[in-house]
């Protein structure tokens, strides 16, 4: 059984969508709350849920900021950001900061089970405007903002390049391909395109961690 | 001319003597900071021969390839093709009149209304290089030049000054006019001379320092400083015609130019850098920069210097209010947490992750890490001096403490936590502030833990950023999720329930008049001794400014900021807000939580991201200048106008932007606008940003009115641009026919607006709703359609669960819309690569659902161009409603969305091979139509081709 904590400020959206994911048989849905800092708090003392639904906006510390907390002590735990709207900028944002996905607050309950399991099997999805912009962010030279040497150095790191496989995808996803095109055309299954995706995400994360450790002094570290 | 003060030059003798002697003092631990213009900045060439500014505060900069004019923000070039007589530019003066002179190698030219003109005459009389243009005080015009000695126009004629008539070379740098009506002139044979019967001449065995004159500065109404290429020669006019010519002799100064500002000190720019001498009385030469030859140096309206180089373009110095300390000038990490400088000028420097570095008042340094040391983490949160003179440092893994003759020990007792902040009760007592178990109360006499405070003794948390008792003896416990104030043995905790805007406290701090402020993510809060709340909501460009330190010095709250430091007097009613950024010098604009130190002089010691800042907060010299504001252009139906074309709007389509910008020599991002629609704008608006969006307007005359105000409050006198929107043909914007047509709710909430306040603010609003107001409604929508799916999840009848279905869907379908004109007026999603992406995404999320395929051929050599907000939408639109016709009704298996090149406009193809437009006298709906219209609104033409499927092919289109 896995479980499922979500951050939400909106009080009614929460609700539904707890009520629902507890429902399920393969859920947990318990612990909700209206701020990144209370669930911080219980994660000190008590068991860390497997996936965490997110609001960017949230009031006191934002989302993405909050992500970065989260994921910088608990990188086992998963991140979906929820948002209103297709804001590609603040997607792109929280997937620096570590998001494994990001969700429409207003894809259909069934749907929202479905991206969780995504999450859960590994993989992540990647629209068109989110790709455009891990294209731009891989092939522009010194993408992170010069903050200290160490911090260069594993930026340099090939580890955390795209890979010719991963490209691929990206290049694909921007031309408009469906997964399943991108699959057909790379002889490859749909869980891993997805998976690919997640890898992507997760180089995207280590790259813009140099930003981390600085703002993060204001809070955590 | 007779000469009287002879104490006062035997004082001056004495003192120039001693500069001879005076070692030169360089600093190497700190840095210096400047700010640059060249290559990268869009300056035409890196080696800057000449500065000036001219009366609206552009500064204008001549190179070897080039004259550019920098408004603060952008470079513009000037060339040859814009009637500049040659591209190197030797000089540039402007004049009383508002005439800007450019002298080149080749002839002079005048600048004015926009417009080069070459200076008659010049062209075909001087073919040598210009080194000086002056105005004389009767009006004439002198013009030295290299090699062909100095030509003087009075009007009509030129009249040539050469070694023919009496100068002693023909190349000359310098001319002066003094008060009693005599001409200097600074020539590669000594300091030439006129005073209205012959030239006379200074040289070496009058003891000037060097024959090749390259300055003539005046000092005072008895002397004159010349800068010669081997040093700098002070000239007296003592007597009827004789001079004595006092050697301040340094064979290491090689001397373009010198310069006293308008606080008296003397900048000398020469071959191998820039020197400085803060006080002639007290002369001390002083390295300013070294990096590479400084031809001239020039102070701008504002008071601040700039310095044009061969090779690195030209500088700002910014010395005078900051100086840093780097990784590069020994840092051991950029990253500087805390920061203490002790009574014995002892500065210690709290890194995170880099230990700590102790600087000795003699530039001594000395690093403490774990590697080197008993230091117990190379990541310190905080440094205090304890009344023993010891030093304490709170580090993420326990406390070390230092002594001066012993050293950094460790204090064993304590436990093991990550340490934020240490304060001082009493000779024995320390508050230790931990970030897992609240805060303790250390004996350091008895080496016990007198008292523990955590949430079990009602603390809002147990993770806690600071800690400062006030003079009432009540402590204030900083933390992340509120305040506890602790009084005695009762604990009152303040949170985001009692009214807190937010609960990430970083700094606290006593306020003169009792007042607690304490710093948080979104700016200030103060709590007042009558027991109220103020609070002080930071703000930029839209975005909260976090404060990580917040402190009161000379009438002022100085604020540590993510945009550098911020002050502003919290008595105004609406304060002023300065801001101090990077931009200006210091190190960087993002300041670390509570890394700051105000030290006996009255200097800020700032710990940043990037290093460290010393400040100086009282910089009584800065003059405060108006910024000039321009109204750059306005953009209108895809078309972008000048400010002073008069705009014609069509009803139905009236929206606009209007950029502008001001014209500063200081950091341009800290100037704020104030504008309004005259007659229409009840009240002035402020912003941030250089551009803003009217939309909608009413039909009638309106008159947009623009001021700037500098970061010193200055506000600048208006401009304005003229538009009117025609009556309409039709009443219906595409804003309301959405809304209409997707939700009648939404459009009672706006019409509900409408009527409280007039129909401008409604506009604004309107926009505004795109970015907040949208989230409520959104988030409202959102909620519907999720308690729609919930209520399905039920065991309802068929019925209802239709129902609910609809419901659901109905309400994402204006969620989507909205999505879709939250997409539209955000200015981030300008290019057409944004365009193309937003396309597919609809596209691929539509035809998730069918069995269509759909190609893109996309041919975007100009993905990265901007394009109109408008034409944005309306081809979006179009696409939109084509692949959604084609998934409705042509039963189409495959879609081709092409968007390519056609001399000098765009194609845009959507095809299907589908069963082609219905029979004509069939309806065909609003959704050709629709698409007509906005094919109309972009000027391009709409064809509908039935032929193997439909065809929608949008030519001529203007990206």
């Amino acid at each position: 059984m896995k479980e499922i904590s979500i951050i939400e400020d909106n009080e009614k959206i929460r609700t539904l969508i707890q009520k629902f994911l507890d429902n399920q048989p393969e859920f947990t849905c318990t612990r909700v709350f209206d701020a990144v800092e209370p669930f911080l708090q219980e994660l000190k003392t008590k068991t860390h849920p497997n996936v965490v639904l997110m609001d960017i906006d949230l009031p006191g510390m934002n989302g993405i900021e909050g992500m970065k907390l989260i994921k910088s002590q608990y990188p086992n735990i998963e991140i979906i950001m929820l948002t209103i709207y297709h804001d590609s900028h603040k997607i792109f944002d929280s997937l620096c900061a570590g998001a494994s996905g990001y969700l429409l607050k207003h894809t259909s309950l069934p749907e929202i089970k479905e991206s969780i399991e995504v999450v859960l099997n590994g993989g992540s999805v990647m629209s068109p405007q989110i790709a455009r912009k891990v294209m731009t962010y891989f092939s522009s030279s010194g993408h992170t903002p010069d903050l200290s040497k160490e911090a260069k150095e594993a930026d340099k790191n090939a580890e955390n390049e795209l890979t010719m496989r991963e490209r691929e995808i990206v290049i694909g996803l921007v031309d408009g391909l469906s997964y399943k095109m991108i699959g057909d055309r790379m002889d490859i299954s749909l869980d891993t395109v997805r998976a690919h995706i997640r890898n992507i995400y997760r180089k995207l994360h280590v790259n813009s961690k140099a930003e981390v450790i600085a703002k993060s002094l204001r809070g955590e570290i | 001319m007779i000469f009287r003060a002879y104490t006062f030059i035997t004082k001056l003798i004495f003192l120039f003597a001693i500069i001879q002697s005076c070692s030169i003092s360089v600093l190497n631990a700190q840095v210096i900071p400047f700010k640059t213009i060249s290559l990268d900045e869009g300056l035409s060439q890196s080696v800057v021969q000449a500065i000036t500014q001219d009366k609206f505060g552009y500064l204008w900069i001549g190179t070897e390839y080039g004259l550019n004019r920098f408004n603060g923000k952008r470079v513009d070039a000037f060339y040859q093709t814009n009637g500049l007589p040659s591209n190197n530019i030797t000089e540039v003066y402007y004049d009383n009149a508002g005439v800007l002179w450019v002298g080149t190698d080749h002839g002079v030219a005048t600048y004015l209304n926009e417009q080069f003109n070459i200076f008659e005459g010049t062209d075909t009389l001087i073919q040598n290089p210009i080194n000086k243009i002056i105005h004389h005080p009767d009006g004439s015009v002198w013009i030295a030049t290299e090699g062909s000695g100095v030509w003087h126009y009075d009007g009509l004629v030129f009249e040539r000054w050469n070694t023919d008539n009496g100068l002693p070379s023909d190349s000359v740098r310098d001319i002066y006019f003094d008060n009693d009506r005599i001409i200097w002139m600074a020539t590669r044979n000594g300091v030439a001379y006129f005073d209205g019967t012959a030239i006379r001449v200074v040289n070496k065995d009058e003891g000037l320092s060097d024959e090749k004159v390259r300055s003539l500065t005046p000092l005072s109404n008895l002397s004159l400083i010349a800068g010669t290429r081997n040093g700098i020669t002070l000239l007296f006019k003592s007597g009827d015609s004789e001079h004595i010519a006092v050697n301040m002799r340094n064979q290491l100064l090689k001397v373009n130019q010198v310069m006293l500002d308008s606080r008296s000190r003397m900048w000398i720019a020469e071959e191998s850098g820039l020197w400085r001498i803060d006080d002639i009385n007290k002369p001390a030469l002083e390295l300013i920069y070294n990096e590479t030859f400084v031809s001239s140096v020039f102070e701008d309206a504002s008071g601040s210097i700039w310095f044009g180089t061969f090779g690195n373009g030209a500088l700002q110095y910014q010395g005078d209010a900051f100086i840093n300390y780097t990784t590069d000038s020994g840092l051991p990490n950029a990253v500087v947490s805390s920061v203490y400088q002790t009574k014995d000028k002892v500065t210690w420097v709290g890194t995170f992750g880099g230990g700590v570095l102790r600087m000795a008042p003699n530039g001594e340094k000395q690093v403490f890490q774990r590697s080197n040391s008993s230091l117990k983490d190379n990541r310190i949160f905080h440094i205090i001096e304890d009344e023993s003179n010891r030093i304490w440092f709170a580090t993420r893994n326990g406390i070390n403490r230092y002594k001066e003759g012993i050293g950094l020990q460790q204090i064993p007792r304590i436990p093991n936590d990550k340490y934020r902040f240490i304060h001082q009760v009493s000779h024995d007592l320390f508050w230790l502030a931990s970030e897992e178990n609240g805060i303790f109360l250390w004996n350091d006499r008895k080496q016990t833990i007198e008292r523990e405070i955590t949430t079990k003794e009602g603390l809002i948390s147990n993770s806690v950023r600071v800690v400062e008792a006030s003079s009432d003896g009540r402590l204030w416990v900083g933390t992340t999720n509120g305040i506890s104030m602790i009084d005695g043995k009762t604990v009152t905790n303040y949170n985001l329930a009692t009214g807190l805007i937010n609960q990430v406290i970083l700094d606290i701090f006593e306020g003169w008049d009792g007042r607690i402020w304490f710093a948080h993510f979104m700016g200030l809060s103060s709590l007042n001794k009558d027991g109220t709340w103020s609070h002080y909501p930071l703000e930029f460009k839209g975005e909260p400014l976090a404060a990580y330190v917040v402190r009161e010095f000379d009438d002022y709250l100085w604020v540590g900021t993510n945009k550098g430091l911020v002050r502003f007097n919290h008595k105004q009613k609406n304060p002023q807000i300065k801001f101090y950024t990077a931009d200006m010098g210091l190190v960087s604009d993002e300041l670390n939580k509570g890394s700051i130190f105000i030290d006996t002089e009255g200097y800020f010691w700032l710990g940043t991201i990037r290093g460290l800042s010393k400040f100086d907060p009282l910089l009584q010299y800065e003059k405060k200048i108006q910024a000039t504001v321009l109204i750059d252009e306005i953009e209108a139906q895809g078309k972008r106008n000048e400010a002073y074309e008069n705009i014609e709007l069509e009803y139905d389509d009236n929206h606009f932007e209007i950029h502008f910008s001001a014209i500063t020599t200081q950091d341009p991002s800290t100037i704020q606008f104030r504008y309004r629609l005259r007659d229409a704008d009840p009240d002035w608006q402020t912003t941030y940003s250089n551009s803003v969006r009217y939309a909608g307007l009413p039909d009638g005359d309106y008159q947009f009115q623009l001021q700037s105000i500098s970061n010193d409050g200055i506000q600048s006198q208006s401009v304005y641009a003229n538009v009117k929107v025609l009556p309409p043909f039709w009443r219906a914007s595409w804003f309301i026919f959405l809304v209409l047509s997707s939700l009648f709710v939404l459009a009672y909430l706006i019409v509900n607006n409408i009527r409280v306040s007039k129909q401008v603010e409604v506009e604004r609003m309107r926009v505004r709703i795109a970015g907040d107001l949208h989230d409520d409604v959104g988030a409202s929508l959102t909620e519907m359609a999720l308690q729609a799916d919930f209520i399905q999840s039920y065991p309802l009848s068929d019925e209802i669960k239709e129902t609910m279905q609809q419901l659901g869907d109905m309400s994402r379908q204006v969620v989507n819309t909205m999505d879709d004109i939250v997409w539209s007026i955000d200015a981030r999603n300008d290019t057409v690569g944004d365009l193309t992406d937003r396309i597919q995404d609809f596209a691929n999320q539509i035809l998730s659902r069918t069995a269509i395929q759909i190609y893109y051929h996309f041919d975007l050599r100009d993905e990265k161009r901007t394009i109109h907000a408008d034409t944005r939408q309306n081809v979006y639109l179009i696409c939109k409603e084509a692949v959604n016709n084609a998934v409705k009704y042509s039963e189409a298996t495959e879609i081709h969305l092409s968007l390519r090149h056609d001399k000098n406009a765009c194609i845009l193809e959507i095809k299907d091979n589908g069963k082609g437009l219905p029979e004509s006298g069939k309806k065909t709906g609003h959704g050709l139509k629709n698409m007509q219209l906005r094919a109309k609104r972009l000027q391009a033409n709409l064809e509908f081709i039935s032929d193997k499927g439909l065809t929608v092919r949008l030519t001529n289109l203007k990206l």
